[in-house]
């Protein structure tokens, strides 16, 4: 397997963009990768296509992105795996660079959560992953769907609903300062425990919102790389994860097994652990979501994640600064964007570049979580070489 | 008229936990003629037991849910009767119930719905045991004081309450010449009471349930006597004569008003897919696992077993009590669901298998893990038109010395 890399990274403005369809979305998104490549990219050095996307409006993705791109003369293959989407587009793209199919290629994920009327594609999300007769009946929404596995956390651990909040208002102070975010204001820890509340522990101010966005990089193979660019980002690591997908068949409830088995076998291939991570995007469509990924990721001990965003360990100048960027919390979840743009921020943050620096950080991870909460994957990134910890 | 009397095994009567304002029983947002008629069978004491005895049903109702649906289907599964169990579902009142049970041979099973308000079902089980029920006399004078067309939401109640009284339901009475009554049923209790001045046994409800409700009442007391019910100008006379008042059964939680925090949307706002709800039907409505050749059980079904992969499985029935293992409240609106409700994953009693279940019979948001309660039939959902039953939640009452009842039950 030969190494890859990442040598460019864009993404759109997140939120609620009626003005922007689908193919609008994808285009800009690669219009911002494609003008980040420190040497310049043209169309023609594109030999393949990953289009991430959780929906489908305007039809059959593959096309829609290819077309949107002006990318019509090569393959286009149409990833979708929840949440997980984005990352998996990666991995399967990473793959085939890695495995010698193709030296350059482009990933874009994109997802417009607000083309169509919101009570009445309200049961169309839903049903992309809900068991027809066992799940839709009761009424699984997906924030009771993460909320089953928090309340347990929760129990088992000790922490309260003032943790899940301190969460909310981390994120939103990074994503302030984000001018992609979705969500561009600062929360407090009252306002967050006191807006009403969606489905228990979980109050308005503890989901991500529902956005529209788009998110693309730019792979290369290490023979390729130095056409593009002279720091480019290594792609060290990749990891998918398979759970259960019913609730009631989940062994335990406390963790997301998806996320363990995506972060180990990151971890293994980028030959890495937990302790080596400098920065990370990992997924918070929840905020108590977050705190148990501090765990499953081996970020810190089972149980510690509290005092962890407690003692501020997660804050940019904290031990390990997580989602910089804002998070999906603040940023906003176009589901099959995120992940994408989750490496965008790490692209950024590894050479430096970033609005909300962290300081010289060497290896960054990405992770979603989702689904019936039955997929997860990981991504872990090494800065240029030369860059030192 | 005399007939052979018959002989009611055992009986019982359940009425929902849910209150209205003015404090009457009435109908859970997840109940229904259905669920109530499962209900009331399961408060039929050794019903368990007596369950591969019944041969017959017949479901009396004056207000039925569907004129076609799938009613006999549910309540059949939801009892683990055969499905081939011949079931009939009949309009009538009162005086049609006392006609049947002093007319149905044993192995019949009676169920009888009024579905509010006040709220009550009935059910008797024709054999060997409870009581014995003989028909004297019945008198019919068209007096359709209360009449309902197909397809009104609500009784047509003719303006008289006067002729009702004295033209109906008395002059039917001194027809009949129940000297000495203890049981009336079909006429609302206080009015009873009123008419028949021996009357020691009556029902809140006057549709056909208050029959059963009365002689459960009547059972359960250890008391003979005469019966009557009455509805509009027909009122029937029976004899009632207990054998064995541990066989009748009464259901009764602790009331809870019924408060609804908003009204339910359009129930066609989630879709159904006819085909994945009849391959999950018998597992969901019967409760039913599966058992792998090791002895591990899975459920929701799968192809394979969840612990071993062994595809070679064969039907158990659950445990049908659990404990809380983890749960959610959920309170943002959510199309086509009343709300707000609670959902918990419940671990059942010893056993690996845990369900996803709704919270009934209790106040949303008021549960916490570890709790311990029943799974219960409720109809989980409407999907297009279609009522999707399941098991819900119904957390065990508090024990004498807590703070048993809970007044402010926002739904």
């Amino acid at each position: 397997m030969r190494d890859v890399a990442i040598v460019g990274a864009g993404m759109i403005p997140f939120g609620e963009l009626f003005h922007l369809g689908i193919k609008d979305m994808v285009s800009n998104a690669y219009t911002a990768a494609k003008s980040s490549v420190d040497k310049g990219l043209e169309d023609s050095d594109i030999e393949a296509l990953w289009f991430s996307e959780v929906g489908s409006v305007d039809g059959f993705p593959a096309g829609v992105a290819a077309d949107a791109c002006g990318l019509i003369d090569v393959p286009s293959t149409r990833v979708e795996n929840a949440c997980a989407s984005g990352n998996d587009a990666i991995r399967n793209a990473a793959h085939a660079v890695g495995g010698g199919y193709a030296d350059v290629v482009l990933v874009v994920g994109a997802d417009k959560v607000r083309d169509t009327p919101a009570s009445a594609t309200f049961w169309d999300w839903m049903s992309t992953n809900r068991d027809s007769a066992w799940d839709m009946p009761v009424g699984l929404i997906s924030p009771a769907s993460f909320a089953l596995h928090v309340t347990r956390w929760m129990h088992e651990t000790g922490a309260r609903r003032e943790h899940l909040a301190q969460v909310a208002v981390k994120n939103h102070h990074n994503g302030a300062r984000n001018p992609k975010a979705h969500l561009r204001f600062d929360v407090t820890l009252q306002q967050v425990l006191d807006a009403p509340l969606v489905a228990e522990p979980f109050g308005l101010l503890d989901c991500a919102p529902q956005s529209d966005g788009a998110a693309a990089v730019i792979l290369a193979s290490k023979d390729a790389v130095e056409r593009f660019t002279d720091r480019p980002v290594w792609i060290r690591g990749t990891g998918i994860g398979i759970d259960r997908v019913l609730h009631a068949q989940k062994p335990d409830l406390s963790v997301f097994g998806a996320t363990r088995k995506a972060a180990k076998r990151a971890y293994a291939a980028a030959g890495i652990g937990p302790a080596d991570i400098d920065v990370a995007e990992v997924h918070d469509c929840f905020t108590g979501v977050e705190l148990m990924n501090y765990e499953d990721l081996g970020f810190c001990d089972r149980g510690e994640a509290w005092k962890w965003i407690e003692q501020g360990e997660t804050e940019v100048g904290g031990r390990l600064p997580v989602n910089a960027s804002g998070g999906l919390k603040s940023k906003g979840h176009p589901p099959g964007a995120t992940g994408v743009a989750q490496c965008v921020e790490l692209f950024e943050q590894l050479r430096g570049t970033a609005l909300n620096q962290v300081t010289a950080p060497r290896y960054g991870l990405a992770h979603n979580v989702g689904g019936p909460t039955a997929v997860a994957a990981v991504t872990i990134l090494e800065a240029p070489y030369g860059t030192t910890h | 008229m005399r007939t052979d009397p018959q002989v009611i095994e055992a009986l019982g009567t359940y009425a929902p936990t849910w209150t209205d304002a003015g404090g009457s029983r009435c109908l859970g947002p997840d109940e229904d003629v259905t669920t109530m008629a499962v209900e009331a069978a399961r408060a039929v004491p050794g019903f368990a037991a007596s369950a591969g005895r019944v041969d017959r049903v017949v479901l009396v109702t004056r207000k039925p849910d569907h004129l076609l649906g799938t009613v006999a289907e549910v309540v059949l599964a939801a009892l683990g009767l055969a499905p081939g169990t011949p079931f009939e579902e009949r309009v009538g009142g009162a005086p049609e119930v006392l006609e049947l049970l002093a007319s149905a041979v044993s192995g019949t099973l009676v169920l009888a719905i009024d579905p509010g308000a006040p709220a009550v079902a009935g059910a008797a089980l024709m054999g060997e045991g409870a009581c014995r029920v003989e028909l004297h006399r019945a008198v019919r004078h068209s007096l359709p004081v209360r009449s309902r067309a197909v397809g009104d939401r609500a009784d047509l109640v003719y303006d008289d309450t006067r002729l009702l009284r004295e033209h109906g339901w008395r002059r039917a009475l001194t027809e009949l010449d129940p000297s000495g009554a203890v049981g009336v049923a079909g006429i609302p209790a206080r009015d009873a009471m009123k008419l028949v001045r021996t009357a020691v046994h009556v029902s809140p409800s006057a549709g056909p349930a208050s029959a059963i409700a009365v002689l459960t009442d009547m059972v359960r007391g250890g008391v003979d006597g005469d019966v009557v019910g009455v509805e509009n100008g027909h009122a029937v006379l029976v004899s009632v004569a207990v054998l064995e008042p541990a066989s009748a059964g009464a259901v009764l939680r602790d009331p809870i008003e019924r408060r609804t925090v908003r009204p339910p949307t359009t129930a066609a706002a989630i879709p159904a897919s006819l085909a994945s709800y009849e391959r999950a039907f018998d597992a969901k409505v019967g409760f039913v696992g599966r058992a792998c050749t090791n002895g591990h059980v899975t459920f929701p079904p799968r192809p394979r077993c969840l612990e071993c992969h062994d595809p070679d499985l064969r039907d158990v029935p659950l445990p049908r009590q659990g404990r809380v293992y983890t749960l959610s409240t959920v309170r943002a609106p959510v199309p086509g669901k009343d709300g707000p409700y609670t959902l918990a994953v419940v671990a059942l009693d010893d056993s690996h298998v845990r369900v996803l279940a709704h919270v009934t019979d209790a106040t949303p948001g008021r549960q916490s893990i570890d709790d311990h309660g029943a799974l219960v039939l409720r109809r989980v959902a409407v999907r297009a038109g279609i009522p999707d039953y399941g098991y819900a939640f119904q957390p065990d009452l508090p024990s004498p010395g807590q703070s048993a009842l809970d007044t402010s039950g926002v739904t």
